[in-house]
């Protein structure tokens, strides 16, 4: 499903405007942004539970280069999937 | 360690806040999002959820496992599971603060790689560790902060560039500490080096860059200059790497030449070293036989800048020259 699916759906059950849907999903999205950078995770029921974890910095062997290279470290974004999405789609 | 988890009911409140909707829409919405995503999932297998990522249902094939308290045979069912990848804008705001650090590749540790592939194929987490000892990785990161260092203090002391060298050694030491600790750097002293580091793109004399998977020399440009259209001006310094303008390749190191004016308010001697710039393009293409040749000595003709055009008069085509004068029109670049 696409983003625009998505918006004409929530349009036609919610009884918007598509742009004032697509407005409400850029700044809960936005929010939602903010809130994981602070390292905070985000519980929505009946979807899961986003979190952002920190790697750090490592040697890694790359094989184009034939030669260990260090990686900077990141910050990375993890979805955990609830337990009624994983039963429902197994 | 637990970690810190927000409850949908206070995001709401967020949401509600910030956009001034009410309550009870943000949570319909919310809610239908979630009911559109699962069907969405359920019919395509894929869901792309704008400003978040991309949820992806993956399969995984039915094996046989081991229960790892008992040892005895199970047969593993093939289930589905949800995939997430996060949006490129959003890992890239997430790692705003480590956006200046780039992968490099550490010298001398080939021929281990090349002595023990075995080993580093069936270990691969042991043998990054254990061959190399703690101290290579301090000093490669104090190649990266010595001259980001010297950078910072010759922009501070700009007047008197010679007291900054006397200088560096006392601020290393506290950097130092800092990279050492694997948490996040203080968000205190971050925001003060990178508005830095954007101004002396155009101060220094030239930087050093390594062509990068996907690079062009338009993108470069359109990087360090934040303008495409400036190209043949780093073509120009890189005769020797570059062989065709439109093809580099990965690894390639190439030196960006730096303006004396801005983009958009370009110097005389800015606007003569472009136009060079233009000229070195136009003789490549030449050489190649391609018709967008003529466009970058018209370019390079229409700036009226004779002493250039003088200096390479014996390896510029004159039917080509008459033909360009007649183009009317000029060039939208400066």
């Amino acid at each position: 499903m696409t983003n625009l699916e998505l918006i004409r759906n929530l349009s036609l059950s919610l009884g918007k405007s598509q742009a004032e849907i697509k407005q409400l999903l850029k700044s809960s999205t936005k929010i939602m942004r903010d809130i994981l950078d602070k390292d905070i995770g985000i519980t929505i029921p009946g979807l899961g539970i986003f979190s952002s974890y920190f790697k750090k910095e490592r040697k890694s062997f790359n094989p184009y280069h034939n030669k260990f290279m260090l990686l900077p470290p990141k910050r990375i974004i993890r979805f955990h999937p609830g337990s009624s999405i994983k039963n429902e789609l197994k | 360690m637990m970690k810190k988890k927000i409850t949908f009911a206070k995001l709401l409140d967020k949401i509600a806040e910030e956009t001034g909707a009410s309550k009870q829409l943000i949570h319909d919405l919310l809610i239908e999002t979630v009911n559109l995503t699962r069907e969405g999932l359920n019919r395509d297998g894929y869901v792309n959820l704008s400003g978040l990522g991309r949820f992806r249902l993956k399969w995984h094939k039915a094996r046989s496992g081991r229960n790892p308290q008992t040892g005895e045979k199970i047969e593993i069912s093939g289930h589905n599971s949800v995939n997430f990848k996060a949006e490129a804008k959003l890992r890239e705001y997430i790692n705003r603060k480590y956006s200046h650090l780039q992968s490099e590749i550490i010298e001398g540790e080939t021929e281990q790689a090349e002595a023990e592939p075995a080993d580093t194929s069936i270990k691969p987490t042991d043998t990054p560790s254990k061959p190399v000892s703690e101290t290579p990785s301090h000093f490669k990161w104090l190649w990266l902060v010595i001259p980001l260092l010297i950078i910072i203090l010759a922009y501070i002391f700009w007047p008197s560039p010679k007291v900054s060298e006397t200088d560096i050694k006392e601020p290393i030491v506290s950097e130092e500490i800092d990279k050492d600790v694997p948490v996040p750097p203080d968000e205190a002293e971050q925001p003060e080096s990178k508005p830095v580091i954007k101004e002396i793109k155009y101060e220094t004399t030239g930087r050093q860059h390594t062509v990068m998977h996907g690079e062009q020399l338009w993108t470069i440009s359109l990087d360090f200059y934040n303008q495409g259209d400036l190209w043949p001006n780093i073509y120009r310094m890189n005769l020797n790497e570059i062989n065709n303008p439109d093809l580099l390749s990965i690894g390639n190191e190439i030196l960006i030449p730096p303006l004396q004016g801005k983009p958009g308010n370009l110097t005389q001697k800015d606007i003569e070293d472009i136009a060079e710039g233009f000229i070195e393009v136009y003789l490549a293409y030449k050489k190649s036989n391609k018709g967008k040749a003529l466009y970058y000595l018209w370019v390079a003709k229409k700036w009226n800048i004779n002493e250039i055009i003088d200096k390479y008069s014996d390896r510029i085509d004159e039917t080509d020259l008459e033909l360009v004068v007649k183009i009317e029109g000029y060039p939208n670049i400066k």
